[in-house]
């Protein structure tokens, strides 16, 4: 898997160049701005982008505006955004527009390597990758959540995150089965349509959260 | 900016008005027209109708000699500085002749505030100043025209019905000790019959009890002037209330970016180094548990620990810029020491405090002054050395920072030199940078400390 890497803080940059070389990961490119990532993106045409959230001139949020840009120039890019506090907001106006192939995760966890890969992953492979903050942020904003049991939050959460029910059940532990029942029930009562496929649930989640 | 402007008014307005109370005539129910010859007020507006007439005779003298002689010389060169002279002397005895009021008479009359000079001027801008403020030329009206008269009629009224009103009450006292046959002399009359006596001492009686409403009303008639003249003006007031609203804004906005500052160091600096510790530290703890080489993964430690020292002192680093604990502990002196031994430039220190310990956020702003300053000096000026001096010295601290690097120093907006300056400003203070190209480069607070 090819990586370039958009961070302005040299230690963080040097700090995911290592980490990724530990997972067999190639960072084709590591940069400053949001500049410099579009002749890199053409340059490389990596699997995935890495961007930070707040990038110079103005530390704002250039690395969200950077990201929406990668993908109006080409669809097909994904990008796996690191911010050092979640910001809600940005994630909804990313989301609006598509949430296939795009991350948006706190940049504490690149502390949690293998997650932290393994969410780079996922989002590379066209999936979604959101931080559990962002997704509680999210739902608080959305009153027909309070129907939802405990468990049934907790599973949608994990769900919005991108997991898989395997993965959501081990992560509770729980059975596969129990986490089917939950999804069916949250499906229900959100009055979504069930679907077969893991990725496609999540975009339903999103997009009924996206609908508000 | 509208809605700023209407508020600056509005407190423009609150200050008028609290400034503009009267001048209290204490009831004139009937024990207060009794009292008043034993008030100790009275007697202060009776020392005061005293003083004013040699104030108002040294005010008359003075502007006429001076504004005569500098009128008539005008049209040479000498004439000019002689009336930007007489004009400073005005300001000097407008606030004398307010000092008296003030110390005598139950009444403030307030200054005029600072609001057209600025240190940021041009020092002949600042000394031409009072030409163009009309304030300055209202009060020459009172202390060349009206103060001699004011003085001369409260003088007269105070001796003459004071002396008056008591050469008639003690008359019983004294009066049978004049030979007789001058006894005609003293009232025009010989007094003698009962009905003489009783209208002499009644009517003496009667101005003890009237003469301190006279006087007060003389004294009240002059107030209304002073205040009129030597005070300041709606309009002056009014600048001075937005020039203080547009500090408080200045300094509300200097704490926010301060803030956001802080925020972004914390990001870019402690937590950027934490996370890449954390990272390191997963990495060896991976090579352990995969039971991969320990040397790799005693050299990851090895540089984890060398990461989470570097994030201490960075966390100190910040925690010393928001405030640094040596300035609470220990004062203004220590946090200086510790600011001059850090700076990588050789630096030599003057500090001259006095005893008492000026107010903490006086001392905090001197503080950043000094810190930012040294700041520049390391990073810009390329100087060889660098000088501090912090003097308090009649209730003002003066804060300079002078090097001999190249100079060009910018306070233009986003530069620290912007914040420093409406942190000095928010204090009433006013903040110089000299620094032309090619050097020296001085950086000159001034603040006032009570």
């Amino acid at each position: 898997m090819r990586v370039v890497i958009v961070e302005d803080s040299g230690l963080l940059r040097d700090a995911l160049t290592r980490l990724l070389a530990d997972f067999e990961i190639e960072v084709v490119a590591a940069v400053a701005t949001a500049e410099e990532v579009r002749r890199a993106a053409e340059e490389h045409a990596p699997d995935v982008f890495v961007v930070d959230v707040r990038l110079p001139p103005t530390f704002t949020d250039e690395g969200v505006r950077a990201a929406a840009d990668l993908r109006s120039r080409d669809p097909e890019a994904k990008v796996l955004l690191l911010s050092q506090a979640v910001e809600e907001r940005y994630a909804r106006d990313l989301l609006a527009q598509r949430s296939e192939g795009l991350g948006y995760l706190l940049k504490d966890r690149v502390a949690d390597g293998a997650e932290f890969v393994e969410a780079m992953r996922r989002v590379a492979a066209g999936g979604t990758a959101l931080d559990p903050e962002v997704v509680r942020q999210l739902l608080v904003r959305h009153r027909a959540i309070d129907d939802l049991s405990p468990r049934e939050r907790q599973v949608l959460e994990l769900m919005a995150e991108g997991r898989t029910n395997a993965a959501i059940a081990s992560r509770l532990v729980v059975t596969d089965r129990a986490v089917e029942k939950h999804v069916a029930s949250i499906f229900g009562k959100l009055r979504l349509p069930p679907s077969p496929e893991d990725h496609r649930r999540v975009l339903a989640v999103l997009a009924w959260i996206n609908s508000d | 900016m509208g809605r700023g402007s209407t508020s600056r008014k509005t407190r423009g307005g609150a200050i008028a008005l609290h400034q503009g109370a009267a001048y209290s005539w204490e009831a004139m129910h009937l024990p207060g027209f009794f009292t008043a010859p034993f008030r100790l007020r009275t007697w202060k507006e009776t020392a005061y109708a005293l003083v004013a007439l040699p104030l108002g005779v040294a005010w008359f003298i003075l502007f006429l000699t001076l504004g005569t002689t500098s009128l008539s010389t005008l049209i040479m060169v000498v004439g000019l500085p002689l009336l930007v002279l007489t004009l400073w002397l005005t300001r000097l005895a407008s606030r004398v002749q307010r000092e008296v009021a003030g110390a005598l008479l139950d009444a403030r009359i307030p200054g005029r505030p600072d609001v057209t000079a600025s240190a940021d001027q041009p020092w002949w801008r600042r000394l031409l100043e009072p030409l163009l403020d009309l304030s300055t030329w209202r009060a020459l009206v009172y202390l060349l025209i009206l103060a001699f008269p004011l003085g001369l009629a409260l003088f007269i009224a105070a001796v003459v019905l004071w002396s008056v009103a008591f050469t008639a009450v003690s008359a019983p006292t004294w009066y049978f000790w004049i030979p007789p046959e001058n006894r005609g002399d003293v009232f025009g009359t010989v007094i003698d019959a009962p009905w003489e006596w009783i209208v002499l001492v009644g009517g003496g009686l009667l101005l003890v009890f009237l003469t301190p409403w006279i006087i007060r009303a003389l004294v009240w008639f002059d107030v209304v002037l002073m205040r009129a003249l030597l005070g300041p003006t709606r309009g002056e007031l009014e600048r001075a209330a937005a020039k203080s609203a547009e500090q408080r804004d200045h300094a509300v906005a200097a704490a926010t970016g301060y803030r956001r500052q802080i925020e972004r160091d914390l990001h870019d600096g402690a937590q950027a180094r934490l996370v890449s510790l954390a990272v390191d530290l997963g990495r060896a703890r991976r090579r352990l548990e995969e039971g991969g080489s320990s040397e790799e993964a005693s050299e990851l430690v090895r540089t984890a620990h060398e990461e989470a020292k570097q994030a201490l002192s960075e966390i100190r680093d910040l925690a010393r810029g928001i405030h640094p604990a040596v300035l609470t502990d220990r004062g203004l002196d220590a946090a200086l020491s510790s600011l001059v031994a850090r700076s990588p430039v050789p630096v030599s220190l003057r500090a001259e405090l006095g005893d008492q310990r000026a107010p903490e956020q006086v001392e905090s702003a001197a503080y950043f002054v000094v810190a930012e300053a040294l700041t520049n000096v390391a990073r810009h000026s390329q100087a060889d050395r660098a000088a501090v001096s912090v003097v308090r010295d009649d209730g003002v601290l003066v804060v300079e920072v002078r090097d001999d690097g190249v100079g060009g120093a910018d306070d233009a907006e986003g530069s620290g030199l912007v914040g420093l300056r409406d942190r000095v400003g928010a204090l009433g203070g006013t903040l110089v940078v000299e620094s032309p190209p090619g050097g020296p480069t001085a950086i000159t607070a001034v603040l006032p400390c009570g």
